[in-house]
């Protein structure tokens, strides 16, 4: 019966590797900004987002007519100019927000950043000291706010490919940036960034 | 030594082998259905507005992704999208159908759920869903409602990209990239933005494609929409079901819309039928891998009738040999019986354990055809509701319902459904209203909604007949001859 043994055994086998059970998931753990994340697809990721805006700060530093002027310039960094003429959802604000900040913290001085986004919020504090309904606080009173001498545009593109036989999906990624002079409409600082990404999905998904 | 020629060894040990069996097939068998085991619950629980009751049509949603987890948590969150958006609720929307997004975008390779799901023993439908192209396709076209509401309409633009792309998964090049509802609202979005360059772009892709669609004009600020029918339907065929077949489920009783506000009424025109973009994807690559797990199966169950037949007349031959008193050919004929019902057994086993059943899973709140229209009102206009009406091809009113507005700047988007995507329905009727301004328009017969049904017919080459759903094919399996029962109860005396 040692045949009959094995032919059980063997069944029992095949049984038990037929009927595996499914992982029970990773608890969350903090990653690393600037790495792949475990979750990857081909489009702007977050450290897609901390390599452009580190790039872009050493540039504009790396600009003399926008650092090195007797009078530090003013730049209005916002992305009421961003444009996303990708295929993907994208919050602009992650790029330009992040590009401020260390660009503010890089610059030391060099570069005023003009917050066309508080402009509201700041006439309002302003019409409430000058109409006596709070005092004039501690900073003294400026005639106007702040005129800007450059503004950021920029735009996201991107190019898609894609295999329906393969599953393969590429995607180039092109973001722009310039700064605008606001009196001449000049570009006095432009640069890209740029990357491509291509993944191939599971047979199963195709 | 023990001879099974002797006929009370045999019968003892016959169903001692078969119980054996038995309980290896319920043990072995217990987990391989869908896992329905949540890997990360309550995620649609987490993206509502935390401090506000969950609305009524929502809670559905939320507990089936408690309870369904990972796998089907796509097709949960666009269908809770789609519910929110006719909640008015378009930031919850957003935050269901981005993420559902986010999830189709994933490049699942050497992913465990999608390995299981290629494993002989583990249905399709296992995977985690992302849908079908039409499926995703209609994730972005959501969405772009959804983001509408946003200052910027940059997102909303980008969401119809995404929908494009997911229709170039075609497997057939004539229909890649053929949805022509993306570009022309793309096209709308871009006029809405004041960048009429763009949106005259998008405008000659669509006619490109649809050379008899009517384009908006520049000034037109107002995009009506209007969704029509019931989704389509997958079904799966073939001997063991492992062949994906998409049918239409509407029955193309409503084949005009028409739009009202005030003693205004505009005629809609078809820019989209869901059903077509479904049904004309082509071959896929996971058709193969059923198809191998398929013939895998036949061949599990073709060794298992062999082995059948092999026993039975091995267990006849010990019979006789039995009755013989040959008690050496009756050992060696038993024996082989024995051997013989035991790969029977473990081929039943096998193929039984083999799922080449396709993933039918759906998205069942889809429509089936999309219609649109524009025009341009002035602001104080704006403020009045729009009534959507559905008629029959010969232009008579069937019902209609209140429409939803989405505001940005100065453009609206207004938006109706003949089939709520769940319930409690938040679809209110406008069937007297709206009968009374076509009424008052049309002077008794709307002509110019027959006529445009006609165009529609022509543009999308749909027959003016009703459209009947396909019968579903049946799923009865013709019988196969089979020893199974036969070699159980076949005993040497």
């Amino acid at each position: 019966m040692n045949t009959n043994i094995l032919l059980t055994l063997s069944v029992s086998v095949l049984l038990l590797s037929a009927c595996s059970t499914p992982d029970a998931g990773k608890p969350v753990t903090y990653q690393d900004v600037h790495s792949t994340g475990v979750v990857a697809g081909v489009g702007v990721e977050s450290q897609d987002v901390t390599a452009v805006t580190d790039a872009m700060v050493k540039d504009i530093l790396a600009t003399p007519e926008v650092v090195k002027r007797s009078q530090a310039a003013r730049v209005i960094l916002d992305a009421a100019y961003f444009e996303n003429e990708s295929s993907q959802r994208i919050n602009k604000n992650l790029l330009v927000d992040r590009l401020r900040i260390n660009l503010q913290r890089a610059a030391q001085g060099k570069l005023q950043f003009v917050s066309r986004e508080s402009a509201d919020m700041v006439a309002q504090e302003r019409d409430m000291k000058r109409q006596g309904v709070t005092d004039a606080g501690t900073l003294k009173q400026a005639q106007a706010t702040a005129g800007a001498d450059y503004r950021l545009i920029g735009r996201i593109n991107s190019l898609d490919a894609r295999s329906a036989q393969s599953g393969t999906v590429e995607r180039y990624t092109q973001i722009t940036f310039e700064l605008i002079d606001l009196e001449t409409s000049l570009s006095v600082w432009s640069n890209l960034y740029e990357f491509k990404k291509g993944g191939q999905d599971d047979a199963i998904y195709r | 030594m023990r001879s099974i020629a002797d006929p009370s060894a045999t019968s003892r040990f016959v169903p001692l082998a078969l119980t054996c069996a038995l309980g290896l097939t319920l043990s072995g068998c217990a987990t391989s259905g869908p896992d329905r085991k949540p890997v990360e619950p309550g995620r649609i629980e987490q993206l509502l507005e935390p401090d506000t009751e969950v609305p009524t049509a929502l809670r559905h949603y939320v507990l089936r992704d408690q309870e369904q987890g990972r796998r089907d948590r796509v097709l949960n969150e666009a269908m809770a999208g789609l519910t929110a958006l006719e909640l008015s609720q378009p930031h919850t929307a957003q935050r269901l159908l981005s993420d559902a997004q986010a999830l189709i975008e994933t490049i699942y390779a050497h992913d465990p759920a999608a390995n299981r799901a290629r494993s002989n023993f583990v249905p399709e439908a296992d995977k985690d869903f992302k849908g079908d192209p039409y499926e995703r396709a209609m994730v972005g076209y959501y969405l772009a409602l959804a983001d509408f509401s946003d200052a910027d309409l940059d997102n909303a633009r980008a969401d119809l990209r995404f929908a494009e792309i997911q229709d170039t998964m075609s497997a057939s090049e004539t229909f890649q990239s053929d949805m022509v509802m993306m570009p022309f609202i793309r096209g709308w979005l871009y006029n809405c933005s004041g960048r009429a360059a763009q949106a005259k772009d998008e405008f000659a892709a669509v006619l490109k494609a649809k050379p008899g669609i009517k384009l908006p004009s520049v000034t037109d600020n107002v995009l009506l929409i209007a969704e029509v029918g019931r989704a389509p339907g997958k079904i799966a065929s073939g001997r063991h079901q492992e062949e994906l077949r998409y049918v239409r489920r509407d029955d193309g009783r409503v084949r005009g819309v028409t739009f009202t506000q005030g003693d205004h009424l505009l005629v809609g025109q078809q820019i989209e039928d869901v059903y077509w973009q479904a049904s004309t994807r082509g071959g896929r690559a996971v058709d193969k891998i059923l198809a191998g797990k398929a013939s895998f199966r036949d061949t599990a169950e073709g060794i298992a009738t062999g082995a059948a037949v092999f026993a039975h007349i091995s267990s006849d031959l010990a019979r006789n040999a039995a009755r013989r008193r040959d008690g050496d050919d009756a050992e060696q004929y038993a024996g082989l019986a024995l051997l013989g019902m035991l790969v029977s057994i473990g081929s039943n086993i096998v193929a039984a354990s083999t799922h080449p059943e396709a993933d039918t899973r759906s998205w069942s709140s889809l429509p089936d055809r999309i219609y649109v229209a524009t025009t341009q009102i002035d602001a104080e206009a704006g403020q009045m509701p729009w009534s959507l009406g559905f008629h029959d091809a010969q232009g008579a009113l069937q019902s209609a319902v209140e429409m939803k507005t989405f505001r940005s700047g100065a453009c609206m988007l207004v938006w109706g459904r003949q089939y709520p995507g769940s319930y409690p329905s938040s679809w209110e009727d406008s069937s007297l209203r709206h009968e009374a301004v076509t009424r008052e328009t049309c002077k008794g017969a709307c002509t110019a909604v027959a006529e445009q049904v006609a165009r529609d017919a022509t543009n999308f080459k749909t027959p003016l007949v009703p459209l009947a759903a396909l019968p579903e094919p049946s799923n009865e399996v013709a019988p196969r001859p089979t020893f199974r029962r036969r070699i159980f109860i076949t005993q040497p005396d």
